[in-house]
């Protein structure tokens, strides 16, 4: 069939409609329920519903956990969730040595990654007095803290350097941190020196002078 | 006597696995899906295709049919619309044929008789003024022979709103063919 043969078939069709007007919703409800719609032939009834099938079969699994099973996985979902918080909680006061000091680590690094910007100078203060205490008890028994633990010191001091001079964070820091300073430079007299001790000691000294005097000039 | 009647049996008997009640539902719903994917596409081969996607679903998940509690032509044409709409993602909007092109498909079209395609054509021809989702409402009202309630379900509206739209639709349809 040409086109112009459907072209005229469709404006004959219209003109059809233009004649018998509706005259109503109802009627034209009833026009496009009197419409013979096409159907299939049994043949092309046959090909979907193979083709139904063989997808059917193609498809994967739909996975459905029954209440059953969810019942029975909540206190394995409990277990490693209580275990889980166990071992961070136990991990806060392991030093850089043992077995648990990776977690105490990891769970750190999450709180710094997760605190907004603004609030990482008071974070970083928090967290360089832990690596203070950690040198210092290394110290007390003989070792040396790994270079790691310094090199977090060295960044966390470096963040509590960047709070806002006249704040009065950066003097509650300077407070903090002269009083970590002092309770090295006790433990220094008492034991014998190690090289991680005077290097955490000497980066608090200099951050303590920085936070002391923003300007950089000295009073 | 309500041809759907038996129905609530069927699929009783689909859910556990009887193929020949699946069969009979197929047979029931087959040209209505098809019919709803022809007017949306206008594309036989395609209607064909989505139409067998769609009945593929209802065998894989026809024994989880009870827990929607949905009428079953109801469920049908939700899939039908659900496969519909991946459909046109998948494609991107790709531009549909304009409805005179139908009789341009000798292929498909030779095994319906002359006057159903100008029926086809003719219905096609009706539904051009309307908005998509008119034309989606008044496919499923008397292509998909379902009720408003139910046209509701499928589309996530309510029934009453869906009384609404097709007041405005056949309003719409009725001044349409009132214009000289």
């Amino acid at each position: 069939m040409s086109r112009r043969r459907v072209e005229h078939l469709l404006r004959k069709l219209n003109r059809r409609h233009y004649d018998a007007p509706a005259t109503d919703v109802e009627h034209v409800a009833e026009r496009l329920a009197s419409f013979r719609h096409p159907t299939l032939s049994s043949r092309a009834r046959a090909r979907i519903w193979q083709a139904a099938q063989a997808r059917a079969a193609s498809l994967p699994a739909r996975r459905t956990v029954r209440p059953r099973l969810a019942w029975a996985a909540l206190p394995l979902v409990l277990l490693f969730f209580l275990s889980s918080t166990s071992v961070v909680m136990a991990a806060q006061s392991s030093l850089p040595s043992e077995a648990l000091y990776p977690f105490k680590s990891l769970s750190e690094q999450v709180w710094f990654t997760l605190t907004p910007e603004a609030q990482r100078p008071a974070v970083a203060l928090e967290l360089a007095t832990r690596r203070i205490a950690e040198v210092g008890q290394l110290n007390q028994r003989g070792e040396v803290a790994p270079a790691g633990v310094l090199e977090d010191l060295e960044a966390y001091l470096t963040w509590i350097d960047q709070m806002p001079a006249g704040e009065p964070a950066r003097t509650q820091a300077l407070y903090r941190l002269s009083y970590e300073i002092q309770a090295l430079e006790e433990q220094a007299q008492d034991l014998p020196l190690n090289s991680s001790l005077l290097l955490a000691l000497a980066a608090c000294r200099r951050t303590q002078i920085a936070l002391a005097n923003p300007s950089g000039f000295e009073p | 006597m309500d041809p759907r009647s038996d129905e609530p049996k069927l699929l009783r008997q689909a859910s556990q696995g009887d193929k020949d009640a699946l069969a009979e539902l197929y047979e029931r719903y087959v040209d209505a899906i098809y019919r709803f994917m022809l007017y949306r596409t206008r594309d036989h081969a395609l209607a064909e295709d989505l139409t067998a996607e769609v009945f593929a679903q209802v065998i894989q998940s026809i024994h989880r049919y009870e827990e929607r509690g949905l009428p079953f032509g109801a469920w049908l044409f939700a899939i039908a619309r659900a496969r519909l709409v991946d459909h046109i993602r998948r494609q991107k909007r790709r531009p549909v044929a304009p409805a005179s092109d139908l009789l341009c498909l000798p292929d498909k079209q030779a095994e319906a008789a002359p006057e159903q395609v100008l029926d086809e054509v003719q219905f096609l021809s009706l539904l051009h003024p309307l908005t998509e989702r008119q034309r989606e409402a008044v496919l499923l009202r008397f292509v998909g022979e379902l009720s408003h309630a139910e046209i509701a379900e499928v589309t996530g509206s309510t029934a009453n709103a869906v009384k609404q739209l097709m007041y405005r639709a056949l309003n719409r349809l009725r001044k349409a063919l009132e214009e000289p």
